[in-house]
């Protein structure tokens, strides 16, 4: 396989152009894929996130970027309507596709859930019930989300696999029995085998090594540019935000301090917080370096 | 200790104990509830109405009588005052089950901690012991120990103990065994810790926790064995007015006089929920994560 | 931050403080560790050891503790052997090597105060009396940036950060020579990292620290240590001054962890060089090289025949039979794919 980065030169970060326009992703002529308004996430009446406009654009990977207990999470799971199950109340209006997710009953949230958008989180042999190989998570997921028989929803998840270039044979395995890339590889290949248009990224890295790292990087930014899925990507770690974004939102106390198009808000940060977690960033070679 | 010296200003141990206390109702529940057991026990001589009827006096013209303003708990089979006996009883059940679950925990928690923390051949001596106790039936067992030595309330004690101690062994082993592979455990190793204190200070509080809520649950479970030994003639015997015996007895009496078993059984009860809040309460007090952050 | 050569110059004629010579390290049939040696000199001076998991790079940290048994080789203090230290001894040796662990969730008792997790070292090797430890403690506590009434805390009430504070001071407290850190900050938020590494640095100076770095960050490696050695399926890969082997690289493995670093800046990023495959199963290494199945550049040879550990240029050490070619550039295009 080759490098996807490798051609890349750094200059314009949107290869597939046409619905994003590099000035301001989102706001140009197309319909963001999702779109939040006034959302206060509260516990009790405790409020840790309060948004007052969060957009991700079509076929646009937004970071967003802040320490743990930003309500980076929390903000994600309220997108996918998984909020209350930890006991929180969500306000405010989630569109997505023309609805209010926020307005939709348990069984339409089922179906745009897992289906429509996915996320993945990092830590996925977690999030795998262990019991069952491989396949059978793919078959069980595509049959409950409109496969029309077993055949089918095999054969999908062979594709799909192969599209993040996993072997199919990894079908026949454990959860236990994945590398975390591998694991981190077959999460995305079920939001790919379910046609997901929106795909949300908890850490997806953090827990992986550098080398694997940078493979399920060049991955998510392949989905994007191959199939136009959109991306909310969230991470603690600005250099990896950097790398892989559009669109970056700095996060704190459940709150946006700043947003914009990555090389801007990375180049020159606005808000004093957006500094520090740029000069946080420990770099690599900046005596020697230059290739 | 480093801690205490650093603490500012201790408040004295009876403070520190009201707000325990306070802050924890489970616990004052419990201790409420103990306290009535033990003090029972401790005045019977003065609350009991016909305190004779703990032991040898007997009354063949007044059997089975129902409560009344003389005898408000009735009267046995014998014509005894189940309120005497029940009271009386209180110096003997809960001794049994705290001798008994002492003993357990002082032979098992060690076996455990060790076997859970050495790991290797230790462990896998005191294992194979536990597994040769665990293969029979508790009850089953004590009562081959039970049959060997004499029956006494002593030896009853002893009977149970000896099959109880393993569930305990394996209990902290398991807890031991995790706790000994955390990052704690293995900076106090390299810090020149000896064993003795590693085991004290770090793997015994953090292991412990499971096991006190265990042996809060098996205070009844003990009486009920110690009286399924009198029961069959290897335990307490009549007229020993022990709560267990009392119930066994009263069994074949229940669907006509049904005071023969309802209070020493309501005893038993009450001494099991007492034990198992103050097991509860004692678990939330030792958690440091349950203390609010002055 | 120091540059590297200078220090490895200075270094040749010091005996080291700590050497591990051929270190062996098995559990069951797996090699974790298979014949490493590092030298690590007096402090003030810090030891990059990088590697990805499966590495073996913390396996060898707690060998070097005596927390793991070591089935072959030697590790020296000052020239004397450790490995069959016992009792006494081996507490004395503990007491001049300390470490700090990776994961502040399980690193403190979370029954034992905070004053009482920096005192237990004092305590158990008698360093001080009751008032004197308290008052060392504090001064341990300030050093490491907290503050005197944290003594009275609970692990649960500190933050991730605070916790690895206190490990550190934990470690510090016995006075000791060298430290090992084992990832000590990859489980936090990179702007706490940054305060971490800070107080660090500051440590390495005031107590003359000579430090052990394990870490699978190439960036935090860089920040501290003038010396780093890269492992490979329990072996090393690379060594030599930081600075030199980050900005060229001369093994493969090398070349392609240093291009998976993300990058903040535009200008400094680089082409990423994917590895193919998975590392291979540690209890079946692959013949010759171990990294020849996912190398971009192996020939043949390096199917059969085991590169071994040799100087390339003055103070570097490369195992690799391609090294001068990666070093000078000419097979580059071949390396990127």
């Amino acid at each position: 396989m080759s490098a996807v980065f490798g051609s890349e030169d750094p200059g314009p970060r949107s290869p597939t152009g046409g619905d994003l326009d590099p000035g301001g992703p989102g706001a140009g002529g197309s319909m963001p894929a999702v779109e939040v308004r006034d959302l206060s996430i509260a516990f009790g009446s405790r409020e840790v996130v309060h948004l007052e406009h969060l957009e991700i654009g079509e076929g646009e990977i937004l970071g967003l970027a802040g320490e743990s207990g930003s309500g980076k999470s929390m903000t994600a799971l309220a997108i996918l309507g998984l909020a209350p199950t930890v006991g929180a109340t969500v306000r405010g209006a989630i569109r997505f596709e023309g609805r209010d997710l926020l307005e939709l009953s348990p069984r339409e949230l089922r179906d745009v859930r897992g289906r429509r958008i996915a996320m993945i989180f990092q830590s996925p042999v977690a999030s795998f019930n262990p019991v069952f190989r491989v396949g059978d998570l793919f078959v069980r997921s595509l049959l409950l989300h409109g496969a029309p028989n077993r055949r089918e929803a095999r054969a999908r998840a062979e594709e799909a696999l192969r599209g993040v270039l996993l072997a199919p044979d990894l079908l026949g395995r454990y959860p236990h029995q994945l590398s975390g890339g591998q694991a981190q590889r077959v999460a995305i290949a079920l939001a790919l085998a379910l046609r997901s248009r929106v795909l949300l990224a908890d850490e997806p890295t953090s827990a992986l090594d550098v080398t694997v790292q940078a493979e399920i990087l060049q991955l998510i930014r392949a989905l994007r540019d191959e199939r136009g899925m959109s991306v909310l990507f969230i991470s603690h770690d600005l250099a990896v935000v950097a790398e892989l974004c559009d669109r970056i939102a700095v996060m704190r106390e459940g709150r946006i301090v700043e947003e914009g198009p990555a090389d801007d808000v990375l180049r020159a940060p606005r808000h004093e917080y957006t500094r520090a977690l740029v000069a946080a960033v420990p770099k690599v070679g900046r005596v020697g370096g230059g290739s | 200790m480093i801690e205490q010296a650093l603490t500012p200003t201790p408040a004295g141990r009876p403070a520190r104990l009201a707000a325990v206390l306070r802050r924890n109702p489970l616990l004052t529940v419990g201790a409420a509830l103990s306290l009535i057991v033990v003090l029972a026990g401790l005045f019977a001589p003065i609350l009991a109405p016909h305190p004779a009827d703990a032991y040898v006096a007997t009354h063949p013209t007044e059997t089975l009588l129902p409560p009344s303003g003389l005898h408000p708990f009735g009267t046995d089979q014998l014509g005894r005052d189940i309120l005497t006996r029940v009271l009386y009883g209180a110096r003997i059940s809960p001794l049994i089950a705290v001798l008994v679950l002492l003993i357990a925990c002082v032979v098992g928690i060690p076996l455990g901690i060790a076997a859970g923390y050495f790991g290797g051949l230790i462990d896998d001596v005191l294992m194979r012991i536990t597994d040769v106790f665990l293969a029979f039936p508790a009850l089953l067992l004590a009562l081959a120990f039970a049959a060997v030595l004499s029956p006494s309330i002593g030896n009853t004690t002893l009977a149970i103990a000896l099959t109880w101690w393993p569930w305990y062994t394996r209990l902290v082993r398991g807890q031991a065994a995790s706790v000994a592979g955390r990052q704690y455990v293995e900076a106090a190793r390299a810090l020149g810790v000896p064993h003795r204190r590693i085991l004290l200070r770090h793997v015994l509080p953090n292991s412990i926790t499971p096991l006190i809520v265990q042996v809060s649950l098996d205070v009844s479970a003990v009486i009920l064995t110690a009286s399924a030994l009198s029961f069959l003639g290897l335990g307490a015997q009549d007229p020993t007015p022990d709560w267990g015996l009392m119930v066994s007895q009263g069994q074949s009496y229940f669907t006509t006089q049904w005071w023969l078993v309802t209070f020493p059984g309501a005893a038993i009860l009450l001494t099991a929920v007492a034990f198992n809040l103050l097991g509860d309460g004692l678990r939330d007090v030792l958690d440091p994560r349950r203390v609010p952050t002055r | 931050m120091s540059g590297g050569s200078p220090s490895v110059s200075a270094r040749a004629p010091e005996s080291p403080l700590l050497e591990v010579r051929d270190l062996v390290v098995r559990f069951g049939p797996v090699r974790a560790v298979d014949g490493v040696s590092l030298a690590l000199p007096p402090g003030p001076f810090g030891l990059g050891l990088v590697g990805e998991s499966g590495s073996g790079k913390t396996t060898l940290a707690r060998a070097v503790m005596r927390l793991v048994p070591a089935s072959g080789g030697e590790i020296l203090l000052q020239g004397t052997p450790v490995s069959h230290l016992r009792g006494r001894e081996l507490n004395r040796y503990r007491k001049a090597v300390q470490i700090v662990f990776q994961d502040p969730d399980t690193t403190l008792d979370p029954r034992v105060r905070i004053g009482g997790a920096v005192g237990e070292g004092l305590r158990v090797h008698r360093i001080a009396d009751r008032t004197d430890a308290a008052r060392r403690v504090m001064r341990l506590l300030e050093e490491v940036g907290l503050e005197a009434e944290h003594a009275r805390r609970f692990p649960h009430q500190l933050s991730g950060g605070q916790r690895q504070r206190v490990a550190i001071a934990r470690a510090l407290a016995v006075e000791p020579r060298v430290l090992v850190l084992d990832e000590p900050t990859s489980a936090l938020d990179v702007t706490v990292q940054a305060r971490i590494l800070e107080l660090i640095r500051r440590l390495r100076d005031s107590h003359a620290l000579a430090y052990l770095l394990v870490s699978h960050n190439l960036a935090v490696v860089e920040e501290l240590c003038e010396e780093t050695s890269v492992m490979y399926l329990g072996r090393i890969v690379e060594r030599g001054p930081t600075t030199a082997l980050l900005s060229a690289p001369a093994h493969p493995y090398t070349v392609a962890l240093r291009s998976a670093v993300p990058e903040i800046e535009l200008h400094a990023r680089r082409r990423r060089i994917v590895l193919p495959g998975t590392p291979p199963d540690p209890a079946r290494p692959p013949a010759g090289c171990r990294f020849h199945p996912r190398c971009p550049v192996a020939v043949d040879l390096c199917r059969t025949q085991v590169p071994p550990l040799r100087e390339v240029v003055p103070g570097r050490a490369v195992a690799c039979h391609r090294a001068e070619e990666v070093l000078n550039g000419k097979i580059q295009s071949e390396l990127e794919g």
